[in-house]
Formats: C-alpha cells, structure tokens, sequence
C-alpha cells in the first residue's frame, strides 16, 4: 500500500510547477479580446499573471500607469482607435483601453492567433501565464526531473508515516539547485539575443542599428531640476 | 568511451555488477536522464535542417516536422544567401516599427518568441525557396551499446554522475546521491562555457 495517495502526489505536482512557473516567466500563451464598441475595460482570465504585449489590429498598444494617464492625458476618457493601456488600479486582472474602441471585434473559435491575417483583425493578448499542469506546463524534456524533486520535497515533509526529514532537506535542495539551473536557461532561450552573427562587441554596431536619432551636443535649452 | 562501458562504471559505482539490483532498464531511463539534461544545458548538439519559408513571421519548428528542436541557434536564408541577423530581442522588434507582425518584405532578422516559437522578420506573402535551420537538439532516446555519448570525451563522466545520483536516491542514498550531483552539478557549469567558448581562442582580431 502506498504511503501517499494520488491525489496528494497530483496536488504537489501542480504546487512545484505553479512555483517554478511564479519564479520564472516561460510560459507564454495567446488569446484574443472580444472587443465592444465603447467599452474600454475589459476583464482577463485567472491564469493571466501578466502582459508581455497587446496588439491592436497589428499594432502595439502601449502600457501607461493610471497616474500617467491622468498626468499627461488629462484623465479624459475619449473613443477612438486603442493605442495604450492602462494596466494598473481598474481592478484584479482588468485593463482599459484608450481611447476605448469605436468598432466591435469579434473573433472566431479556434483562430491561429500567429497567422497574419488574424493579427491584422483582431485585438490580442499575449501573456505569461499561470501552470496548472494541462495546457500550461514546464516543457517535457525538464518536467519529470523537476517535478520529481519537488513532490518528493512535500512528499517527505508531510506530517504521517512517510515522513522524512533527511530526505526532504536533500530534495528540498536539489529543488532549489534544478529551479536555478532550469529557470535561468528557459529565460535565455525565451528574451536573450545569440548575437552569433551580429556581436554586440562594437559600439558602432550597437549604435546604429536599430537605427535610432541621434541628436547634436548642443539640441534643447538646459533647464534647472524644478523648473 | 561506449553506452556500454557508462553502463559498466555506474554499476561499479553502485557495487552492482554481479548481483544486478539496478535492471537494464533503470540504468537506460537514468543515462537518458541525464543526456536530456546535459542537452538541454549545455545545448551542445547542434543540428541542421531546411525548412520552407511561409507566409507568417511565426514559426513552430517543432509543428513543422523539426521533433528535436529545443532552441534556434542561427538561421541561414537559401534565397538571398545571407545569414539572418540575430541581435535582435522580442521587444527590439517594437523599436523597429510597432506593427512588425505585419511587416512584409526581405527576411532580414530571427528572434525567439517564446519556447516553441522563433520569428522571422520581415514576412514574405507569397514566399517561395527556404532556409537552413540551425538548432541545438533534444538528446535521442534509448542510447544503443555500441554507440558514444555525444558530448567531449573530459565530460562524458557527467553521465555516470547524473545516472548514479539518480539511482542512489531512489534508494533514499541521499548523502552519497548528493556528493554525486555536485559533481555533475559542477562539470555541466564548466561545460556549458565549454560549449558556448568553442572557438573563442580563434578570435585573433577582436572587433
């Protein structure tokens, strides 16, 4: 007879992955925003943690605190067509367009939120999001190593006949060891340029491309801080 | 040095070579462990492939036949004969112009998107010829006797460790488990600078 049930290893399972996933953001997921005319807040589904971009029929909205809003935008709230957002203080997992949309966007079930066409048509999220061990997952190739550490750690902890407080130092360490190991290379693999064919190593490659504005020495009128 | 030979030394590891507590089975799930980590890793197997161009900046590389593919490592378009530039990040491509996702023309830069997917900017609409996909590979399954580890010969003992941790803590050896994962633990950091310096004592002019 097992020491642990199953349902008791299924919920460590999900507890490692949902830490892993807290610490790290890698996993990163799609879905389009059913957009109504004048409605400019707009609620986002629990597993969202956090943006990573908005696209407005292709274009990318910008994020603005509520305070710039108000700041440099009068806090006026006008119709128009969406070029930022605004992320913070409209409420848990809520965001608001602005201006609020003056069309209504629809989409269908099942689109490829990759395919061109879609993105020229739609308003889409993209999101880091919360694991829960289905469609949102640590990728196969480190998963059962990880998580084998990890449900052995609660596992070993857990208060009854399999506890073992040797055996869930060793495990509660390997964790720590395989979370840094794993999360650092995800992060890499995700956001780090390999910079194999284009260094970085000169300035000038840096400078110029992208290019950007470079403005002479003497551009502006120096002000004072304060004024 | 063989699968067989890794095999041999971790049962002389486990003092297990003539009473076979460990089965065949056990060591071959332990040595795949530890090859998909130090793939993973270090991403020291580099593959080739061509893959076609399509009319999308969004490619799935695993959805498109490519089943080993853990990340891009250089891209090399077949058409133009020129390497697509890599200095890019995801959110460089902003910087370029804010509706790059819909930017058509000449692919000139390769991004990674997200675990599964790379991008290629600008698209082509109606595309035609292909690329040469460089990838750092997932490690193969169910390694055969006869066969070497591809990894350097100073670092396949990364194997016997990894395998030997592995199959010691399961016998709740934790102690001894442990002293074996460090030293994996600090091989793979070595490899891994290993891997990515391969020919940096070439670089005679830095530029």
């Amino acid at each position: 007879m097992s020491v642990w049930t199953d349902e008791q290893l299924s919920r460590w399972a999900l507890k490692t992955e949902e830490k892993f996933c807290q610490a790290y953001d890698f996993i990163i997921d799609r879905l389009p925003l059913k957009i109504q005319e004048g409605n400019s807040l707009y609620t986002l589904p629990d597993f969202v943690i956090n943006i990573r971009r908005i696209s407005y029929r292709g274009k990318k909205l910008y994020p603005i605190s509520h305070r710039d809003q108000r700041d440099y935008l009068d806090g006026l709230f006008p119709n128009g067509t969406p070029t930022n957002y605004i992320y913070d203080n409209q409420g848990l997992n809520t965001l608001r367009l602005f201006p609020a949309p003056i069309e209504h966007l629809t989409p269908e079930l099942y689109i490829d939120l990759f395919n061109p066409d879609v993105i020229r048509e739609q308003c889409i999220i993209e999101f880091y999001a919360a694991a829960n061990g289905l469609e949102y997952k640590m990728p196969d190739y480190i998963r059962r190593k990880f998580l084998r550490a990890g449900i052995s750690r609660l596992a070993y902890l857990a208060e009854g006949k399999g506890q073992n407080l040797k055996a869930y130092k060793y495990y509660k360490q390997k964790e720590q060891v395989l979370a840094e190991l794993y999360g650092d290379q995800l992060i890499d693999q995700i956001n780090q340029p390999r910079r194999l064919i284009f260094g970085s190593t000169t300035v000038q490659q840096n400078r110029y491309y992208p290019a950007t504005a470079v403005l002479p020495s003497n551009f502006g009128v120096g002000v004072d801080p304060g004024e | 040095m063989t699968y067989e030979e890794i095999k041999a030394n971790i049962r002389d590891n486990l003092e297990d070579t003539g009473i076979k507590f460990y089965t065949e089975d056990d060591l071959i799930v332990a040595i795949e462990d530890a090859e998909s980590d130090i793939a993973f890793l270090s991403r020291n197997l580099i593959r080739k492939v061509n893959v076609d161009f399509r009319p999308t900046p969004y490619y799935n590389f695993k959805e498109l036949g490519v089943l080993d593919w853990l990340c891009t490592i250089a891209i090399f378009d077949n058409v133009r004969n020129r390497w697509l530039l890599d200095n890019l990040t995801y959110r460089d491509l902003d910087k370029l112009r804010d509706d790059w996702e819909l930017w058509v023309g000449s692919p000139s830069n390769w991004c990674p998107v997200s675990l599964d997917i790379t991008a290629i900017v600008p698209y082509q609409s109606n595309p035609t010829g292909n690329f040469t996909l460089y990838y750092a590979a997932a490690a193969c399954d169910s390694p055969q006797d006869d066969d070497s580890p591809l990894i350097a010969t100073s670092f396949q003992s990364m194997i016997e460790n990894h395998a030997t941790s592995s199959l010691l803590e399961q016998q709740e050896e934790f102690t001894k488990a442990g002293e074996y994962f460090e030293e994996f633990f600090n091989a793979i950091l070595e490899y891994q600078d290993r891997v990515k310096n391969q020919a940096r004592r070439d670089l005679l002019i830095h530029i």
